[in-house]
């Protein structure tokens, strides 16, 4: 794939292959492409040049409405910031891609309740997100992201605001989960001990993808 | 999608409360603004389409008192009552079924009169050798509002005998009675300052609406944004947005129906346009309504939509799509073509008219303004960048010249009222000042009553009717219609009037067939001397001189810059002519009184005993002619000034949302998006 920004290079001539079920860390420096390269892949970004393929659908052809569809059904997301509406409460949060995609509410609420359980919010369901620490609002996100059943969930520095001890527990709640859901993740860091969690790392330089050797899948 | 639309509006805690509470007030200001103007305009509307009975003219031939059925006679005149237009109609039935004007259920009888609730009020106010002595008769009920502009008008419909009323000049059978719309309440020119005034303002309170509905955008769009991470489509974040617009628009419309319900009593009370309505009609009509709950959501629903096109809401933020290109000076075109309209307007100015360009010149400059404000803020943005020193006045200069069209955006409305202000405090009491000229203010207290014909007037820049006709067969009357009063009518009057304390009179006598063969008439009279020496700006005769002809013609004119004019005098040509008016016919009077009271009772006498006037003008004084002509453009321009003071308040509102609003997302926006 090959993607600029104006004038800027951002992607070179990266290529990745994700299976299904596998838990892949995009590492590298800052601006080194690997954020831009989990944008391509999740449809978010189209590339200037190049492919993406999902599930034998080529993706990178797809109209705007049907990656939206694809957002909402099939793929996750746990970023940094800027994901969770502050005026809805956790559970109104965790609800929203259910009651996006014409879900009962009934039953929206009662999944985004068993999730909230299950990543031990329960108590803090009808807070505002707005009123969460850094930890339990990358929890509410993990829900939402996964409330969906999604086959991908792309992470993009789901650590990167919280503590070690809180990011810690984030990805233990990521990787467990996805693992009991046979979730694929795709799990952007610059941080190896986060990639230490993936099941294989790659590594970005200069907008093109290499292998690590001194990463170790655990 | 609208419950979860509705959701993210209503139940989305303090934050979006306060954002839906100001947008809701700013919206209600406006609504309740906007329902006040149609309601007024409503009234003016059901007032100026009420039926014109006053129009009323021969519809039977035959002589006058003739008995047939279905016939009246009718004779329509105007009175006045300190300033105060009466209109007058005396009726005599011909038969059983004689048609019944608007307002009364049966037709008053000889001796009986029905007149309008304030005239009915006066006439127990006031003596009767100042008003009721007009009247013959007794009030025997009043007139309904069918009849009537509003609830001060002054109507009195008068009952006589048949051979009474066929006496007097200008009375005409009639078998139906005008019922199309049609009268005159306002001139063109008053009705047009009313549109252009309504429209001014109607600037403003879009721009409010559009700036209350777009506020805190900023941090809307990203929790667009967000949802578009969860896979709404650009398609649900429209209808969301939408939803959000309307939900707020549409309580604040509600809520502005409501404030203008509790201000209606009060505003059916003032008399905006000079005179008040009945209170029923200040309303608007029900489509109105209608329409402003429709158009108001839909407008904000309109506004939101369009400030989502200006940026690009990913799934990862917002970005604007570009940044504004700079304004270029086209904009300044509208701007100075209305001005150039506007002077070329002003060049062809007269004192009788203001120039047709000015009109489409002053919309242009209100429209000019609006679109070439960016430019000029982009100018003096960059002019204040050379200037200024300091670190923050330069950063405001360069926010400035970033984007001037946000920036004049919270400020046009001002501009636009500051604009209409200044217009309206320069160019009104100009106007005015024309009108009341030396001339006319030395014969404030004069009144004129002419006996030839002239069209029907009371105290209006605008006539309601012509005056008699029909007089060919009637040779008395056909005298007096050419030359006034006949010689001793005349000489018996002015020694009645000569009698009345406090009041010293000038005839006008006109020219006797010898001296005017060719042009018999009311252009040319006679006056004495020794009255034009009391009557100095109506001009003076050369010494020795008894009495001179005077050029009357423009004198029973309607417009005192003209009626106050020299009539005789050096440079004008007149004739010296014989001081003896024995057997000359009695052309006007002029009376100067020294209190209002003698003038309501002299102006009584002179109605209850010159039933041989051919004239259908009230006997008026100068002063009361400036006042009427005044009056108008003291309307207009409370008018004006009423809707400058709403549009400064509504454009206040808008500034301050859009301060307020932008103080607040800069705040909050540390907030946004955990």
């Amino acid at each position: 794939m090959y993607r600029s920004f104006g004038q800027t290079p951002a992607l070179q001539g990266a290529s990745l292959s994700v299976a299904s079920g596998e838990i892949v860390a995009i590492m590298g420096p800052s601006g080194s492409g690997k954020s831009t390269l989990l944008h391509c892949l999740a449809g978010i970004f189209e590339p200037d040049r190049g492919e993406v393929w999902f599930e034998g659908q080529r993706l990178d052809g797809l109209g705007e409405t049907k990656r939206t569809q694809l957002r909402r059904t099939a793929f996750g997301f746990v970023f940094q910031f800027g994901q969770l509406v502050p005026e809805l409460s956790a559970a109104d949060n965790i609800a929203l891609p259910l009651l996006l995609n014409r879900v009962s509410r009934k039953a929206a609420y009662k999944d985004a309740a068993s999730w909230l359980q299950r990543l031990g919010l329960d108590e803090l369901g009808a807070r505002r997100t707005g009123e969460l620490s850094g930890g339990q609002a990358q929890r509410v996100a993990l829900a939402r992201a996964l409330v969906t059943e999604p086959r991908v969930l792309f992470a993009d520095e789901p650590t990167g605001s919280l503590d070690s001890l809180t990011g810690e527990m984030v990805l233990d709640l990521l990787v467990g989960v996805a693992r009991e859901e046979g979730t694929t993740v795709v799990l952007v860091t610059h941080d190896a001990r986060v990639a230490a969690y993936a099941g294989r790392a790659v590594m970005v330089r200069d907008g093109r993808v290499t292998t690590p050797s001194d990463v170790v899948a655990r | 999608m609208f419950r979860l639309a509705l959701r993210l509006s209503l139940h989305s805690g303090r934050e979006a409360l306060i954002r839906l509470i100001v947008t809701m007030t700013a919206v209600a200001v406006g609504v309740a603004i906007l329902l006040a103007v149609l309601a007024d305009f409503h009234a003016f509307q059901v007032t100026n389409n009420r039926p014109f009975w006053e129009g009323t003219g021969s519809t039977q031939n035959g002589q006058l008192n003739e008995p047939t059925s279905n016939v009246e006679l009718w004779h329509y005149s105007n009175d006045i009552f300190k300033g105060q237009t009466i209109e007058r109609l005396d009726l005599a039935a011909l038969g059983p079924n004689a048609p019944v004007p608007p307002g009364i259920a049966r037709l008053p009888g000889s001796g009986q009169y029905y007149a309008s609730p304030a005239l009915a009020a006066l006439l127990r106010a006031t003596p009767p050798d100042e008003l009721g002595d007009r009247f013959p008769g007794s009030l025997v009920g009043t007139i309904g509002e069918r009849a009537l502009t509003g609830p001060d008008e002054l109507v009195i419909f008068v009952g006589y005998l048949p051979a009474q009323l066929a006496a007097l000049p200008g009375t005409i059978r009639v078998s139906t009675i005008a019922t199309a719309s049609g009268r005159q309440v306002w001139s063109p020119y008053f009705r047009d300052a009313f549109v252009v005034s309504a429209l001014a303002f109607l600037l403003p309170i879009l721009i409010l609406i559009g700036t209350a509905t777009r506020l805190a955008a900023a941090r809307r769009e990203e929790r667009f944004a967000a949802l578009r991470l969860v896979g709404a489509t650009p398609r649900q974040i429209s209808v969301i947005a939408s939803v959000d617009a309307i939900v707020g628009a549409l309580l604040g419309t509600v809520l502005g129906i409501g404030i203008f319900l509790l201000v209606r009593p009060a505003l059916a009370n003032t008399a905006i346009t000079s005179a008040r309505y009945f209170v029923n009609y200040v309303t608007p009509t029900a489509s109105g309504y209608v329409g402003i709950l429709i158009t108001v959501p839909l407008a904000s629903a309109i506004a939101s939509l369009l400030s989502l096109r200006r940026v690009r809401i990913s799934p990862l933020g917002v970005s604007r799509r570009t940044t504004p290109p700079a304004p270029k000076v086209w904009r300044l075109v509208p701007l100075l073509v209305g001005i150039a309209l506007f002077i070329v307007g002003l060049a062809v100015t007269t004192p009788k008219s203001l120039g047709a360009p000015a009109f489409p010149g002053l919309i242009l400059i209100l429209i000019g303004l609006v679109v070439g404000g960016p430019w000029l803020t982009t100018q003096a943005a960059r002019l204040l960048a050379r200037s200024v020193k300091g670190a923050a006045a330069l950063l405001a200069a360069r926010r400035l010249a970033d984007n001037p069209k946000a920036a004049f955006r919270t400020v046009r409305g001002l501009v636009l009222a500051v604009f209409l202000g200044t217009i309206v405090a320069g160019l009104l009491p100009a106007v005015n000042s024309t009108t009341a000229t030396p001339s006319a203010n030395a014969l404030s207290n004069v009144l004129l009553e002419g006996f030839t014909p002239g069209p029907i007037c009371g105290n209006s820049v605008n006539c309601t009717g012509s005056g008699p006709d029909g007089l060919e067969n009637q040779p008395a009357k056909q005298a007096v219609a050419l030359k006034g009063l006949p010689p001793r009518t005349g000489a018996r009057l002015v020694s009645q009037l000569q009698a009345f304390r406090g009041a010293t009179v000038f005839p006008i006598y006109s020219l006797p067939q010898s001296l005017n063969p060719n042009h018999p008439g009311a252009n040319n009279g006679i006056i004495s001397c020794d009255s034009l020496k009391q009557l100095v700006v109506l001009g003076g005769c050369a010494p020795g001189v008894k009495a001179i002809e005077a050029n009357t013609f423009n004198l029973y004119g309607d417009n005192p810059t003209f009626t106050t004019q020299p009539i005789a005098g050096p440079g004008l040509g007149n004739s010296t002519v014989s001081d003896n008016f024995t057997g000359l016919y009695l052309q006007s009077v002029l009376i100067k009184v020294d209190n209002p009271t003698t003038l309501e009772r002299v102006r009584t006498f002179l109605t209850t005993h010159t039933p041989l006037s051919a004239s259908g003008a009230a006997p008026r004084t100068f002063g009361e002619a400036v006042q009427a002509r005044v009056a108008v453009g003291t309307t207009v321009q409370r008018l004006v000034f009423i809707a400058v003071a709403l549009t400064l308040l509504v454009a206040g509102c808008s500034l301050a949302v859009a301060v307020g609003g932008g103080l607040w997302s800069a705040n909050d926006r540390s907030a946004c998006c955990v």
